[in-house]
């Protein structure tokens, strides 16, 4: 599949260059890095959008419970970069999602790192890596 | 293809790379660009000219990674790059005082006031509120900006916040007659052998030198030294003198790297998607 090439070369270039690639909007004034969350649930929606690309996650947690995820990603033109497009990621696919919470709503995050988990069980990582997350 | 891990101007070549590979709604366009015996853009080709034998500065740039660790969201990480002799500290995104031994020159209010910003989180920084980050956030950015040059004007264009700056290439001299602050600054060029020379001021008052706040004031004085020193590779010194914030002026270097026949990707500071996550 093509979109794997896209893939392969985004993790490339996300694991030689954490997070110095990323565009910044005041992370600090709106996540907590002392904040870590991982999620594995299912895509509801992404938009590949000004000024952050945004994924929301449905995930169901060991309560049973439905919880609504919105995970700001990268700047969008960071991901076109990378070969991203709109459908990159879809409704339906499942991720697992390492992020900083936001300080102040429990349910929004600045995502670290997005792992597709596709049919095939690979996973394919995206978004930030940082050595040795602290989770 | 070239091997994504090579040893030099790697940040660039996983940008070009990624985005050739990609797909064609963001062609890269080798036109022009020097080719090594592979194929690929040739980084160390001779510095482009223009028609009247000016370097040519136009392209898309890309801030090199100076500091060991590069850098995550909130702070520098790892040890500042040690510049080779002569050359001044290097400048960082969250803090230009990161290479210096000391920190920056803080007269005594600017110091209070950065340590006030760094503990309010930095909520008050221009970048919040989708207003120019000025000087010295755009050139230590890590999104790209293009550099287009003509006879009478430059105009670099920032990737990150849409900014845009004019520096005046006809001669004239900086304002006189103090006709208002900008964002900006006003800016007028020139050239000293093959090094462009760029004098800044009329700033507003209420600058931001790096994301943890270091200030800047309406004394602010900036001189930018840019060397094309190969077809790949920008270097640019920047002197800060602000007598209103620091005690004397003090030098940085900037180094980009050419992003070969790539383009700016319209990023829009949508500022409501994120006022609501401010920590009240």
């Amino acid at each position: 599949m093509k979109i794997k090439n896209y893939f392969f070369y985004a993790t490339l270039s996300i694991v030689l260059f954490p997070a110095t690639l990323f565009a910044h909007h005041n992370f600090q004034a709106e996540f907590d890095r002392d904040l870590p969350v991982v999620i594995t649930g299912t895509v509801v929606r992404f938009e590949l959008t000004n000024p952050h690309a945004r994924l929301y996650v449905q995930e169901i947690n060991d309560s049973g419970e439905t919880v609504n995820w919105n995970f700001e990603l990268t700047a969008a033109s960071n991901l076109l970069r990378r070969g991203w497009r709109r459908d990159s990621v879809n409704p339906g696919d499942t991720v697992t999602v390492n992020a900083d919470r936001a300080i102040n709503h429990p349910n929004i995050g600045n995502a670290r790192r997005v792992t597709l988990i596709n049919e095939e069980g690979e996973n394919t990582i995206f978004g930030q890596v940082r050595d040795q997350i602290q989770d | 293809m070239k091997p994504l891990f090579s040893r030099s101007l790697v940040v660039f070549i996983v940008f070009a790379f990624s985005a050739s590979i990609a797909n064609a709604q963001w062609p890269i366009r080798l036109d022009g660009v020097p080719l090594s015996a592979d194929g690929s853009p040739d980084l160390n080709a001779p510095t482009p000219r223009t028609s009247d034998g000016k370097p040519d500065l136009s392209g898309v740039w890309n801030m090199i990674r100076n500091t060991s660790g590069g850098g995550e969201q909130g702070r520098p990480v790892g040890e500042p790059f040690e510049p080779p002799p002569g050359v001044p500290p290097y400048a960082t995104f969250w803090d230009q005082g990161f290479g210096f031994e000391n920190g920056l020159p803080y007269l005594p209010w600017a110091r209070e006031k950065r340590e006030e910003r760094v503990a309010n989180k930095g909520i008050e920084n221009p970048d919040s509120y989708c207003l120019p980050l000025g000087h010295m956030q755009f050139h230590t950015h890590n999104q790209p900006r293009e550099i287009v040059q003509s006879p009478n004007q430059i105009v670099i264009i920032y990737e990150a916040s849409a900014g845009i700056r004019q520096i005046f290439m006809d001669g004239r001299p900086l304002p006189d007659n103090d006709p208002m602050e900008f964002w900006y600054g006003y800016a007028v060029g020139r050239w000293e052998g093959d090094t462009l020379v760029v004098e800044t001021t009329n700033f507003r008052g209420d600058g931001w030198v790096d994301f943890y706040g270091s200030p800047s004031t309406d004394q602010l004085k900036t001189t930018e030294r840019f060397t094309r020193v190969s077809y790949g590779k920008m270097e640019i010194d920047i002197t800060i003198d602000d007598p209103g914030a620091y005690t004397e002026p003090f030098t940085i270097r900037v180094e980009h790297s050419i992003m070969p026949g790539d383009n700016l990707v319209e990023w829009v500071c949508e500022n409501e998607q994120s006022t609501q996550y401010f920590n009240e």
